[in-house]
């Protein structure tokens, strides 16, 4: 019997609306935490995998050197590489091809490399238009990777 | 006697090692220098385990069991001393796991991971030892070498060429050949198996896959008849290598190098990718059904009209158990009687005499069971060298081999006689054997008095008859005097065939005479030469490459221009082919069916279809079923139709005699001239070894001359060769003197001197002064 004159004076009075009210006027006045993508971007570990890139040696070299541990630890199994000898005796990739659908983004390839040819940069804002892009290939992989060279560089020292 | 191992007992032997008992039981003793094919030398001290009453660890590989012996492999005295040695090991090792094919594979790389420490205390720099190109087949990175020195025992031991050694002493100790000379042997392959690091490695398939990548399907080996257990490794149904499968009764664990490399011919440019028929002069494209239609339209109008006899089929003896049969059974349904195998012989008088199957007269493990082998028309190293392994064990088990040939053969082991001998004289001297009259005048005295002296009825005996016995004009008359003279010395018989399916053409019936198991044919057919020579108005070529495979590849281009049908089942697309086909069926190689083969000891083995064929090739053996289904007869599976064969074959007694009657005696032929024969080059026995890319880069490979024998030499002074063979005129400069020749004598060493064909394998030749 109480309990329901209590329950309808609360109803009567809207009691709870306006104990909403009072959260949001609080939160109307604070500083807002929400950051304004793309004009703003929240501050990354050096730690962060993205997008891959197949790096070079200062002289143009490129690093890779088709030994497939990459593709053997990769849990996803994303990776496919294809090997031959080069004309001057070294062993090469014909193809490296990552498919960005499966990859789960979890680091091991870049562990796994014995020269630091694969590493996850911190790109993370990249799409497709067509689906078949979903699958990277060594051109691009070493394209991204003399793009981002300086900041691999500098992300490793931090690490380190 | 009972022995201790990790608390354990066990039971021994006297005589065996210690590591010997642990392999047996499966007991993990980490080696690299021991190998249960080689000699002993403990020179890599990683067996090294804990004896008690021992001071120090002991090799296992090299230690003899006693009574009551108590060993530990588990034990602290025996991690110690293994993690020591692998860290010695490791000092001059490189860390380029990564790019080594045997990375994944390597004994280094296990044993490491079990047994090594994972620091190092070496801090000095490596050693490095520079590379040489040592051969077309084996890539050499010698800094990766631990000096276990299998593979220079190998070369000691089971291949009896010593083509490897260690150079120097300590620090600066290597593995080298011998003066800058390059590994030739035909077994070389073998050290690739035995390298247990990355030093010695199969170069065709250098960084092309990863082992883990690999899977591994059993096949027969399709180049010889001898039927070694391969392991194919495939990686995106592509075969990359080939290793042994062991079978202690066929090849060990050894494997020639035209079985390890000879599956490259598979992946020739010029494989057959459609069917195609002939139409208005031009080869065209066109699909299965088409092609199968037509096939089966001319046969059955050649049906109809009774013009059969005009119909020749060949088949090689390379083609598997299943085509082998389905084939003669397809072409006897339509009534053709001319079905043959045998297209590199021309004398054929023997047959009617001759075994139901051809073998060897014995296991190919019991061979050191003879006293005295007599090997003709053979050259074990270059023809059969997985046979030289055995060869060379029996001779160390005191079996004496005799070889006449018509080069003197320079064979692994080393013949009591080796007798170059032309094929008129080969006949004189074997007559001369078991009659002794007659004596031949250009053989030593001391020879006969040597073969007299040993070869005796009261010993065991076995006269071994090689495939170019097969090649001659006058086969059937060197048959007839080695029977006469088996039958002197009371000598077992057996053959050494052409390709690896001979003995199952012949027990199989695809042959004009017999039907399956020897049964006899109503109506007897042409054979393989006289259908060439007769020009028949229709063939039908199986497997068969019309250049190369052949007795006379001038007479074949003369019957292929003449007739009106040839129909070719063929894998690859030869010049002859392109020009005079009407219909080209493409089919599998032996990779890309399931199959099976009878090597020569008779032992039937099967194998499953290795790697998958493109898309518009066809196994070989449905195209020859889908003929027969659309003439009403039954649809075969792979599984009934090897059941079938089975059921027929499981009867036949493998161990028959092969000592054959010739019921008359041949006519004397008679040699004028000079004598000219085709030497049978290992890497050119057959079309997919013909196409093997590295094979035909060794030094074997490259043999492409014309060789005179001294006499013939030394009387030719012009700086090139011109010489009449049959009405044919041939000219070149591709010349030089064999010492090991009979007099007037000329051997090609291969099939084709510069871009002609050879002609005639045997016959005679005049030399234009």
């Amino acid at each position: 019997m109480l309990n329901n004159i209590k329950s309808i004076l609360k109803s009567f009075f809207l009691l709870e609306i306006f104990k909403g009210l009072s959260i949001t006027g609080k939160n109307l006045f604070k500083k807002p935490i929400t950051v304004q993508y793309p004009e703003e971007k929240t501050p990354q570990s050096h730690r962060f995998r993205g997008l891959h890139a197949l790096r070079k040696y200062p002289n143009g070299e490129e690093r890779c050197i088709g030994c497939k541990l990459c593709e053997a630890v990769c849990p996803a199994l994303a990776i496919t590489i294809d090997t031959e000898m080069r004309k001057d005796g070294t062993r090469r990739t014909t193809k490296y091809d990552i498919d960005l659908f499966k990859c789960v983004y979890c680091g091991f390839c870049e562990e796994s490399c014995p020269v630091d040819a694969i590493v996850e940069t911190k790109i993370f804002e990249f799409h497709f238009e067509d689906k078949n892009e979903k699958i990277i290939t060594k051109k691009e992989l070493l394209k991204i990777g003399d793009l981002y060279e300086k900041e691999e560089i500098k992300d490793r020292a931090n690490i380190n | 006697m009972e022995i201790f191992i990790n608390n354990k007992s066990y039971t021994a032997e006297d005589g065996e090692t210690i590591i010997q008992i642990a392999d047996k039981f499966d007991i993990h003793i980490p080696r690299f220098c021991y190998h249960k094919h080689l000699s002993i030398v403990a020179n890599c001290r990683m067996c090294l385990v804990d004896i008690e009453g021992f001071k120090f660890a002991q090799p296992a590989c090299s230690t003899l069991v006693q009574d009551g012996m108590k060993i530990s492999t588990q034990s602290a005295k025996t991690k110690n001393a293994q993690k020591s040695t692998m860290e010695f090991l490791l000092i001059n090792h490189p860390l380029d796991c990564p790019i080594c094919d045997q990375g994944g594979e390597c004994e280094l790389q296990d044993v490491s991971l079990e047994y090594g420490d994972d620091h190092s205390n070496y801090m000095q720099f490596k050693r490095v030892v520079v590379d040489r190109d040592v051969s077309p087949l084996i890539s050499t990175d010698m800094t990766r070498c631990i000096h276990c020195s299998r593979c220079v025992r190998f070369g000691e031991e089971v291949a009896a060429t010593k083509e490897l050694g260690l150079l120097d002493r300590g620090e600066n100790m290597k593995i080298d050949s011998f003066i800058e000379k390059n590994i030739d042997s035909e077994l070389s392959g073998n050290m690739i198996d035995l390298c247990p690091v990355g030093a010695l490695n199969n170069k065709p398939y250098r960084y092309s896959a990863r082992t883990w990548d690999l899977s591994q399907k059993k096949g027969i080996s399709p180049h010889d008849c001898i039927g070694s257990n391969i392991f194919y490794h495939i990686y995106n149904n592509k075969i990359v290598r080939a290793v042994p499968a062991e079978n202690e009764n066929i090849n060990q664990t050894w494997l020639s190098d035209r079985d390890r490399f000879g599956y490259e011919g598979i992946y020739a440019e010029d494989r057959c990718k459609r069917p195609m028929i002939k139409k208005n002069e031009k080869l065209l494209t066109c699909d299965w059904d088409t092609a199968i239609k037509t096939l089966n339209q001319n046969l059955n109008t050649l049906k109809n009209e009774k013009k059969l006899d005009s119909l020749g089929c060949l088949i090689s003896p390379q083609s598997t158990c299943e085509e082998l049969y389905l084939f003669q059974k397809v072409f006897r349904e339509f009534g053709a009687n001319n079905i043959d195998h045998r297209t590199i012989e021309k004398d054929f008088d023997y047959q009617q005499d001759y075994p139901v199957m051809p073998t060897l007269g014995c296991d190919i493990k019991d061979l050191e069971a003879y006293d005295n082998v007599i090997l003709v028309g053979v050259n074990i190293k270059k023809e059969f060298p997985i046979l030289s392994v055995r060869m060379i064990q029996a001779q160390n088990k005191k079996t004496q081999f005799f070889s006449i040939n018509f080069q003197s053969s320079n064979e692994d082991f080393n013949p009591a006689i080796s007798l170059a001998l032309r094929n008129d004289q080969l006949r004189e001297f074997l007559d001369y054997l078991s009659n002794k009259t007659n004596k031949p005048n250009y053989i030593e005295e001391k020879m006969f008095h040597y073969i007299f002296k040993y070869i005796k009825s009261n010993k065991k005996n076995l006269i071994v008859i090689g495939p170019s016995i097969g090649q001659l004009p006058n086969q059937t008359e060197i048959l007839y005097s080695l029977n006469q003279y088996s039958k002197k010395i009371n000598a077992d018989f057996g053959y050494l065939t052409e390709h690896c399916n001979n003995t199952a053409s012949w027990l199989l019936g695809v042959l004009p005479h017999r039907l399956p198991l020897g049964k006899r044919v109503d109506k007897e057919g042409l054979n393989a030469y006289q259908m060439i020579e007769k020009k028949l108005s229709n063939y039908i070529f199986y497997n068969l490459e019309p250049e190369c495979d052949f007795w006379n590849n001038d007479l074949v281009e003369d019957a292929l221009k003449t007739s009106k049908m040839n129909v070719f089942f063929s894998s690859f697309m030869t010049p002859f082919i392109a020009k005079y086909a009407d219909i080209v069926l493409p089919i599998s190689t032996f990779a890309e069916t399931h199959g099976s083969f009878i090597n020569i000891e008779g032992s039937y083995q099967a194998y499953k279809q290795i790697i998958r064929p493109k898309k518009e090739i066809k196994l070989g053996w449905e195209v020859l079923n889908n003929l027969l289904f659309i003439n009403g007869a039954n649809n075969y599976t792979f599984d009934t139709l090897q059941n079938e064969i089975k059921n027929n074959i499981q009867d036949f007694d493998v161990t028959t005699n092969n000592n054959f009657k010739l019921s008359n005696q041949p006519l004397k032929y008679i040699q004028k001239d000079i004598f000219k024969f085709t030497l049978r080059n290992t890497y050119n026995t057959d079309q997919i070894v013909r196409r093997s890319k590295s094979l035909q880069q060794t030094r074997t490979g490259k043999l492409k001359n014309i060789l005179l024998s001294n006499d013939l030499f030394s009387s030719h002074k012009k700086g090139y060769l011109e010489f009449i063979d049959k009405d044919k005129n041939i000219k070149s400069e591709l010349y030089n003197s064999d010492q090991s020749l009979p007099h007037n004598t000329i051997a090609y060493q291969s099939y084709k001197i510069g871009d002609a064909f050879v002609g005639a394998r045997t016959g005679t030749v005049k030399i234009k002064s």
